[in-house]
C-alpha cells in the first residue's frame, strides 16, 4: 500500500492544517465545559455527582484534542500524509475497512465549499443569519422576514422584481401555513 | 397486531392526516432532491409545523418526510451524480454509469422498486421482532437502562465522526448541554447563571434546527449554479421505468440479503443508512454471476444499496422505541418529535398502548409508495429542482425555519439560540465532531442522570456490574472502546510476523 509523500500534499490542504480554525472551537467547547465543570463545584453533593462524572472526563479529552490540534498546526506537513486514502473495492472489502468508507462517505458529504467566492458567501449568509435575528428579536417576523428575505434577495444579484415577488410569495406561504392553518401566529 | 395495524391505517386516512401526509412526501423527495438538506435536517426543520397537529399525525408526518427523501435523494444519485442524503451514495457507482449508458429510467425504477421492496421487508422484520423486544424491555431495571444509554452512546461515537475520542468530546458536551435545567434530585435549578429562561434547560427544537440546518443552508448558499444531467450515448437503447421492476424481481436474492443487512444494520446505533448501503452493494457485487460488471453499470449495484438504505429504518425503529437510542439522525429527530409530543419514548411506549408504534410502521410504508408512484411517474424530470439556485433558496428555508422555531413559544431567544446552534453545527461539521453523537447525548443526558441516580438509590453501585444485562452492556462499552486498538496492534504484529517470515 502507498502512502503519498509528504511533498506532494496538496498545498490548500496543508493551508487548511495550518488554519487556527480547529484550536478556536476546540477552546469554544473547552470554555463551555470548563464553565459547567467549575459552576458544578459550587452545587450540592447529589446535583453535581454525574456532571462531574462526565464533565471533567471531557474536559480532559478537549484539554487533549486542543493540544492535538495545537501540534497539527505547527506540525501540519506530518499530519497531512496520513489523510490520504486508497479508493475501497467495496466487493472484497472488510467490514472494518467498509465502516471507515462510510464514515468518510458521511463527513465528506458535509464538506462546506472552498474558495475565496464561497468563503465570502458563507461570511455574507452568517451575518445575514444574525441580523434576521436580532431584527425579528427587536420587531417582530412579520416586518423581519420580508425585510431580511428581500435583503439577501437583492444581496446575491436578483433583480428588485424578482426578490419582490419571491419575498411576496414567501410572505403569503407562511400566512397560509402559520397563521390560518395551524393557527400559530409568528 | 393486524388490528393496530389497521387501526393505524384508518387514524392515518382521517382527515386532515392524509394531506399532512401528502405535505411530507413532497416535501421528503423536494429536499431528497436538493443536495445537501437531507431527511434527517429536513425532520428537524419541520418539528415545529407538528404542533399544530395531534401527536400521532405529528410523527406520522415526520416520517413521511424521513421515508420519501431518501427516495428523492436516488433520483439525483442516478441523474446527476450527486447522492441527495448520504446514504445514496452508493448508488451513485453503478446509477450514474447506467445514466450514461441510456438507461437512467431502468436504474430510476429498480432503484425505486428496490426501495419499496427494502422497505417493506425492513417494517416486516420489525413487526416480527417487535413481540421478543417488548419483553426484553420488561427485564430492563434502572442500572440497565443506564448502561443501554451509555453503551449507545459509546457505539455511537465509535461508529460517526472521524476520531473516536472526538465523538466522545462531542458526547460529553451533548450531556452537559442536556444537564442545564432544573436539578432531577433537587428540583432546584442548575447551570442557569441567574437566568429565568435556562430553568427549562436548553429547548430540544432550536438545538435540533440549528445543528442539523445551520450547516447545510451555509453549504446551500455558497453553490450558486446549478447540476445538469449525465451526457447519454446518443446510440444506446432506451429504457423504461418498467425494465426497473423485471430487474429488481430477477434479482430477488440481492433484494432478500440486501433487506437483512439493512435491517441489521439500522439495529445498531451510529451511521445506520450508509453503512447497510455500503455493505449491501459490497454483498451484491460478491454474489454476483458478473462482478466486473460492477462500477460499470450493474443494475444489482443501485438495487442492493437502495433496498439496504429502506430497510434500515425498520431496524432503526427498534432501538429507538424500546430504549429511546436513536441509531441515525431521521432516529434522532423522530425521537425529538416524540418526546416533544409527550409520547414516553423509550421502554414506556412498548409497555403501554402501540397505537404509535402502528402508526410509524404504516407512515413509513405509505408515503414511500406515494413517494415511489410519484419518482416513477415524475422520472428524470425531477432534476429540474436542482436547478433552483441555492442562494436563493437556502434564505427561504433558513426563515421558514426561524418563524417555526419562533412559533413554538413565542420566544425571540429560541431564535438566538437556533442560530447559536447553527454555528456551533458548523464547526463540529468543520471539525470533525459528529453533531449526531452531539444530539442524541442531548437527548439522553435526562435518562442517564436519573437512572444513575435510581441505581444508586436502589441497588448502589453494586447494581451497575451485579445485573447480567448491566454487565454484557458494560462489556459491549469497553469492547468498543478497547477492541479497534486490540485489533489493529495484533494485526500489524502479525503483519511484522509474516514480513519476518517472508525475509
Amino acid at each position: 500500500m502507498s502512502v503519498p509523500a509528504s511533498s506532494e500534499v496538496d498545498p490548500q490542504l496543508q493551508e487548511r492544517l495550518r488554519s487556527v480554525d480547529p484550536v478556536v472551537f476546540d477552546i469554544v467547547l473547552l470554555s463551555f465545559a470548563s464553565v459547567i465543570v467549575f459552576s458544578a463545584l459550587g452545587l450540592r453533593p447529589g446535583s453535581r455527582l454525574v456532571p462531574l462524572v462526565i464533565g471533567i472526563p471531557t474536559v480532559i479529552a478537549l484539554v487533549a484534542q486542543t493540544a492535538l490540534d495545537i501540534f497539527r498546526f505547527r506540525h501540519p506537513v506530518q499530519e497531512a500524509s496520513v489523510t490520504g486514502h486508497d479508493p475501497l473495492d467495496l466487493g472484497f472489502a472488510r467490514l472494518g475497512e467498509v465502516v471507515s468508507a462510510a464514515v468518510r462517505e458521511e463527513a465528506e458529504d458535509t464538506v462546506l465549499p472552498t474558495g475565496e467566492e464561497a468563503r465570502r458567501r458563507q461570511l455574507l449568509f452568517a451575518l445575514w443569519a444574525v441580523g434576521l435575528g436580532v431584527l425579528a428579536t427587536l420587531t417582530t417576523f412579520y416586518l423581519a422576514a420580508p425585510i431580511g428575505l428581500f435583503a439577501i434577495l437583492l444581496a446575491v444579484g436578483r433583480s428588485p422584481i424578482k426578490a419582490l415577488l419571491v419575498t411576496g410569495g414567501v410572505l403569503a406561504f407562511l400566512y397560509l401555513t402559520f397563521d390560518l392553518l395551524l393557527n400559530v401566529p409568528f | 397486531m393486524i388490528d393496530g395495524l389497521a387501526g393505524a391505517f384508518t387514524d392515518l386516512m382521517t382527515w386532515p392526516s392524509p394531506l399532512y401526509l401528502m405535505l411530507g412526501v413532497v416535501l421528503g423527495l423536494v429536499v431528497g432532491i436538493l443536495p445537501g438538506i437531507g431527511g434527517g435536517g429536513a425532520m428537524a426543520l419541520l418539528i415545529p409545523f407538528t404542533f399544530g397537529m395531534s401527536p400521532a399525525h405529528g410523527i406520522a408526518f415526520l416520517m413521511a418526510v424521513g421515508a420519501s427523501s431518501g427516495i428523492g435523494g436516488q433520483i439525483t444519485s442516478i441523474l446527476v451524480s450527486i447522492p441527495g442524503d448520504p446514504p445514496n451514495a452508493a448508488t451513485v457507482i453503478d446509477g450514474y454509469a447506467m445514466t450514461k449508458q441510456g438507461k437512467a429510467a431502468e436504474a430510476l425504477g429498480a432503484a425505486t422498486w428496490g426501495s419499496m421492496f427494502g422497505a417493506v421487508f425492513g417494517m416486516a422484520l420489525f413487526l416480527i421482532v417487535l413481540p421478543l423486544a417488548r419483553n426484553l424491555v420488561l427485564a430492563f431495571s434502572y442500572p440497565d437502562f443506564f448502561m443501554i444509554a451509555v453503551a449507545g452512546l459509546v457505539v455511537i461515537s465509535s461508529l460517526t465522526g472521524g476520531k473516536v475520542h472526538k465523538g466522545l468530546a462531542a458526547a460529553g458536551v451533548g450531556l452537559l448541554v442536556s444537564f442545564v435545567g432544573l436539578d432531577p434530585v433537587s428540583g432546584n435549578p442548575r447551570f442557569a447563571f441567574g437566568t429565568l429562561y435556562l430553568w427549562d434547560g436548553i429547548p430540544l427544537v432550536p438545538a435540533l434546527v440549528g445543528l442539523f440546518a445551520g450547516s447545510e443552508m451555509l453549504a446551500l448558499f455558497s453553490v450558486r449554479g446549478s447540476q445538469s444531467l449525465a451526457e447519454t450515448d446518443p446510440d444506446a437503447p432506451v429504457s423504461r421505468m418498467i425494465d426497473g421492476l423485471y430487474s429488481t424481481l430477477r434479482a430477488w436474492k440481492t433484494v432478500i440479503v440486501s433487506s437483512f443487512i439493512g435491517f441489521f444494520a439500522g439495529l445498531v446505533p451510529g451511521i445506520s443508512g450508509t453503512l447497510a448501503a455500503f455493505v449491501a452493494y459490497g454483498q451484491a457485487k460478491r454474489m454476483s454471476k458478473n462482478p466486473d460488471q460492477f462500477g460499470h453499470g450493474a443494475v444489482e449495484g443501485v438495487i442492493a444499496p437502495e433496498t439496504a438504505n429502506d430497510a434500515d429504518k425498520g431496524g432503526g425503529l427498534l432501538p429507538t422505541l424500546a430504549f429511546g437510542i436513536p441509531g441515525g439522525v431521521i432516529m434522532a429527530v423522530l425521537l425529538s418529535g416524540l418526546i416533544l409530543h409527550g409520547v414516553p419514548a423509550g421502554p414506556n411506549l412498548l409497555r403501554g398502548d402501540l397505537h404509535i408504534v402502528y402508526v410509524l410502521v404504516v407512515a413509513a410504508l405509505l408515503p414511500r409508495f406515494v413517494a415511489g408512484g410519484i419518482v416513477l411517474a415524475v422520472g428524470t424530470r425531477a432534476t429540474v429542482l436542482t436547478r433552483m439556485r441555492g442562494d436563493v433558496l437556502a434564505p427561504i428555508i433558513t426563515v421558514i425555519a426561524l418563524i417555526g422555531v419562533y412559533a413554538l413559544r413565542n420566544e425571540p431567544i429560541d431564535v438566538l439560540l437556533a442560530l447559536v446552534f447553527s454555528y456551533v453545527g458548523y464547526g463540529m461539521e468543520a471539525h470533525g465532531f459528529s453533531r449526531l453523537t452531539f444530539i442524541i447525548a442531548m437527548v439522553l443526558g435526562s435518562l442517564i442522570e436519573s437512572s444513575y441516580h435510581q441505581t444508586l438509590q436502589t441497588f448502589g453501585l453494586r447494581g451497575f456490574v451485579t445485573r447480567p444485562i448491566a454487565l454484557i452492556l458494560l462489556f459491549v462499552t469497553v469492547a468498543t472502546l478497547a477492541g479497534p486498538p486490540i485489533l489493529k496492534r495484533i494485526r500489524r504484529r502479525r503483519l511484522v510476523e509474516v514480513g519476518g517470515d517472508r525475509k
